[in-house]
């Protein structure tokens, strides 16, 4: 037993190394997405812990996420507060607060520069919408367990995010995502199971 | 006298250096407020005083085939990059950093302008202000969301939204006119538009084939193109005077070379002496007075060349005595340009005719030159021509309308021209109304820009100025009452550990205990950052932006010292217009009264006058036949032109009063030269590209050739005839 042990345990880093580097192509993560590829309007709710990291503070927050394809994507934060965020081609909507003391900005997506303010939102909403196209041509994906994957963007410089850990649930809907920024932060977002309507 | 003249030469020539270096000196004036009576520059200095006209357009050409946004890119990094010491605000993407003290600013006054929020308006606002911090944000984005629980940066942006009219649309962030093909980014300097060093070093940091537009880029433009015309005309008028001493070395006359230190020295003196006075000399004086000093040459050559004529003296006192006294009455003006020139001209003046005097009195046999053999003869031709120039001045006098338009000072390149005029199109610069608070008034001005902004929206007439940024002051004391140092500590108490460490930067800013109203005297607190632009000098600016004449006349009703830019512009030529009505005939009166007592015979007295009507005739035929701009500048040209002309005109009719005592050849000679070397020395601003210059050359170059002629051909000429 011992002697099977031993090549086994140095084996292990190659069979973990394989998982963790093995990079997928755009087909094989369409293959893997195949639950958002049919659908036209999906909607779940979500829980949300924010870490920052020179504060060593947890922000907690908890709200809904909707699809509407082609290119609409909301976004509302519930609790603590209610902020909305609803993403179409041509504008970003960002309403905040509810009643009277509701307050609603309206950004064309022309005049939003490339700064990181915006990108990173811009960054979030467009990767919630799924495209595996899309995402295969912004980052390197490599798949590091059985439904968990890892996106790194091809051009750091470009994207908001500095990595990304996504899980798929058994029914093949993201029920986990975790974003790494650049300034050390983390969203650590788990998804509730969607509810949504395909494509005739 | 050798060690006399070395030493005169040593002087002149340390103080021309000294002088020269006025340029880079503190008390070298630059400003246009300078044009305008006291209490009106403060209106046109309102322009350049306050922030809010800071603000300039880089514009960006795409020439390719492709827009090359990438360079789009670079220019507006340039400009980020640029200290905050060079630019305040660049509007191209756009980011919080920029902003941070204006909004930190925003968010420390939040008391000021709101009462204390309930505790559950408090806990709905954190929430909010939490939810939105657990978004995917920039770190700056969250450093302000700390500072700010309550939010407040939204209504500021709102605020501060209204303000940017441009009728561009956005592509990628940056303004853009898709059919001109060219991108315009907005920037805010941190400096006024005469800071030109500052506004170089930013131009210096931007990549080629980028162009600005606005205050600080007209300035440049000025700036530049006076250098690049003082250098055409320093080297083509250095080239000209050496030549002329050349000739003046080869025909064997070098101690005219005398001459010159005395002038340069009187200069030097005028300049200091100025200086002493108004504390700064402005380039315009030194440029327009030095020529005038210039003319004490004409004594010193009338001496050195005819020195048989015992009246050599009293004729130069004549000649000098109807300059000054034209120069005293200009001097009468309210323009405090005009009087720094006649006080700088006058004692110039003053000194190379006293410096000419003395050292022609001692050293007579130093300066005494032999003349060319110059004998004019006359001909009827010659006085044909003289009638024609004199009956030409008579119908200028009457008809010759000069433009007082102050934008003769602005000199535009075509092509900054042509995007000046589509940049106009494309932003709402509409000529607003200013108006300016008077530090001086008891009222509050805080109180008043209220009041201002109250009837302005019962009128439904637009005004910006602080009032939407701070509330009077009353209503900030009442404000204030709520937030007490208790409850400060209970807003604390209250807050939950999350959102005591996520807001600390705001808990630590927070001390009730010493908050204060602010009326933006600057008296107890200093201006805050998101009204800068409004402030300058312990004064408020507000902007009335009417949309009609009737609206503006309804603002001018109520606020009578609001006034355009363009009303402000006008008070100098209308100011010069008045007051050349009466200076005009008054200093003529005066030097034909001196003359008159001079030679006690009107004929002799109206004698002396032809070289000048000769000279302004043949400028107005110039002028009409060629279609040239005449301004204020060319009368400032014609005051000059009347001073060495009556000169001219004393030195011919004492000759032909009295041909026996002169040496005729030594008058013409003296004449010729001065008019050669006036004509000789002007004769480059003709080819000066900024108008100013421009005028002033054709001005003193043709009005130098027919005074000469009417000195040389006029004077005999007539004498002859009515001797007949």
């Amino acid at each position: 037993m011992r002697k099977l042990i031993v090549p086994l345990i140095l084996l292990m880093p190659v069979f973990g190394a394989a998982h963790e580097s093995q990079p997928l192509d755009r087909e094989a993560l369409r293959q893997r997405l195949k639950f958002y590829s049919q659908v036209n309007e999906l909607e779940t709710t979500f829980s949300q812990t924010k870490f920052l990291s020179d504060m060593g503070v947890e922000l907690k927050s908890e709200g809904r996420f909707q699809l509407r394809r082609p290119q609409q994507v909301v976004w509302e934060i519930v609790k603590p507060g209610r902020v909305r965020i609803e993403m179409t081609r041509d504008e970003i909507v960002v309403t905040s607060g509810e009643g009277a003391s509701q307050s609603k900005r309206v950004l064309k997506v022309s005049a939003i520069p490339d700064e990181k303010d915006i990108k990173s939102l811009k960054n979030l909403v467009s990767w919630l919408e799924l495209d595996a196209q899309a995402l295969s041509e912004e980052y390197s994906v490599f798949a590091v367990g059985k439904q968990a994957f890892r996106f790194v963007p091809k051009n750091a410089k470009l994207s908001a995010f500095k990595e990304l850990e996504m899980t798929l649930a058994n029914g093949g809907h993201l029920s986990r995502l975790v974003i790494h920024e650049p300034s050390g932060d983390r969203m650590d977002i788990t998804f509730g199971t969607p509810r949504k309507k395909h494509r005739k | 006298m050798r060690k006399i003249f070395l030493l005169l030469s040593c002087l002149a020539l340390f103080a021309s250096l000294l002088s020269a270096s006025a340029r880079a000196a503190s008390w070298f004036d630059k400003s246009q407020a300078i044009f305008l009576p006291p209490e009106l520059s403060s209106k046109l200095g309102a322009r350049s005083a306050f922030p809010v006209f800071w603000w300039n357009f880089v514009v960006y050409e795409f020439t390719g085939e492709k827009e090359d946004w990438d360079a789009v890119a670079r220019v507006c990094k340039a400009l980020k990059s640029a200290p905050a010491s060079l630019v305040s605000k660049v509007a191209c993407e756009q980011n919080v950093t920029q902003f941070e003290a204006i909004l930190d600013a925003w968010a420390r006054d939040y008391p000021l302008r709101h009462e204390r929020p309930d505790d559950a308006e408090l806990s709905r606002l954190f929430s909010e202000s939490l939810a939105t911090a657990s978004l995917p944000i920039d770190n700056s984005l969250m450093r302000l969301l700390r500072k700010d629980p309550f939010g407040s940066h939204k209504e500021l942006q709102d605020l501060l939204a209204k303000r940017m009219r441009i009728r561009l649309t956005q592509k990628n962030g940056y303004y853009y006119d898709p059919k001109a093909r060219r991108v315009v980014i907005p920037v805010q300097f941190s400096n006024p538009p005469q800071a030109t060093a500052q506004t170089r070093q930013l131009l210096e940091r931007l990549p080629e084939g980028v162009a600005l537009l606005g205050p600080h880029a007209s300035n440049i433009e000025n700036e530049s193109q006076v250098m690049k015309d003082v250098g055409i005309v320093s080297l083509v008028g250095a080239i000209v005077l050496v030549l002329c001493g050349l000739l003046i070395v080869a025909s064997r006359r070098t101690r005219l070379l005398y001459l010159v230190p005395p002038v340069l020295l009187s200069t030097a003196v005028a300049a200091g002496v100025t200086i002493g006075i108004f504390g700064s000399i402005h380039g315009l004086t030194l440029a327009f007075g030095t020529a005038i000093i210039g003319l004490a040459i004409d004594y010193g050559l009338h001496s050195a060349l005819n020195q048989k004529y015992e009246g050599n003296w009293r004729a130069n006192f004549a000649g000098v005595g109807t300059t000054i006294v034209a120069l005293l009455v200009i001097m009468l003006s309210s323009i405090p340009l005009l009087r720094q020139m006649m006080v700088f001209s006058i004692i110039g003046l003053g000194a190379g005719f006293l410096t000419f005097f003395a050292l022609h009195r001692r050293y007579p046999e130093v300066f005494s030159c032999e003349p060319f053999e110059i004998r004019p003869r006359t001909s009827r031709f010659k006085l044909v021509v003289i009638g024609a120039f004199l009956l030409s001045a008579a119908v200028a006098v009457f008809t010759l309308r000069p433009s007082f338009d102050l934008r003769q000072f602005d000199y535009q390149e075509p092509r900054a021209a042509e995007l000046r005029a589509w940049l106009y199109r494309n932003v709402e610069l509409k000529a607003p109304l200013l108006q300016v608070s008077d530090p001086d008034s008891l009222a509050n001005p805080l109180d008043q820009a209220h009041e201002q902004l109250g009837w302005a929206q019962m009128q439904g007439i637009q005004v910006e100025n602080v009032a939407p940024y701070l509330p009077p002051v009353d209503v900030q004391r009442r404000n204030l009452a709520t937030w007490t140092p208790s409850d400060c500590a209970r807003l604390k108490q209250n807050m939950s550990d999350v959102e005591r460490n996520f807001f600390a930067p705001f808990v630590a800013a927070l001390k009730c205990e010493s908050l204060s109203a602010n009326d933006l005297t600057g008296e107890t607190q200093s201006v805050p950052a998101y009204v800068q632009d409004f402030s300058a000098q312990g004064r408020l600016l507000s902007l009335w932006l009417p949309k009609t004449d009737a609206e503006a006349e309804k603002i001018k009703s109520r606020y009578s010292d609001a006034m355009s830019l363009k009303e402000v512009a006008s008070i100098f030529p209308q100011t010069l217009a008045r007051e050349l009505k009466w200076m005009v005939p008054l200093a003529f009166a005066l030097a034909v009264a001196l003359l008159g007592f001079y030679y006690r015979r009107v004929s002799y007295t109206a004698l002396s006058l032809v070289p000048f009507f000769s000279g302004l005739g043949l400028y107005a035929l110039v002028a009409v036949a060629l279609k040239l701009d005449v301004s204020f500048v060319s009368l400032i040209g014609l005051v000059m032109i009347f001073g060495f002309s009556i000169d001219y005109g004393i030195f011919a009719t004492d000759l032909v009063r009295d041909q026996e005592h002169h040496s005729a050849a030594g008058v013409w000679t003296s004449l010729s030269l001065a008019a050669l070397t006036n004509a000789a020395g002007f004769a480059p601003l003709l080819f000066c590209k900024h108008p100013v210059l421009t005028h002033l050359g054709q001005t003193l170059v043709y009005g130098t050739v027919g005074t000469y002629l009417g000195a040389i051909w006029g004077i005999p000429g007539i004498r002859r005839f009515i001797g007949k």
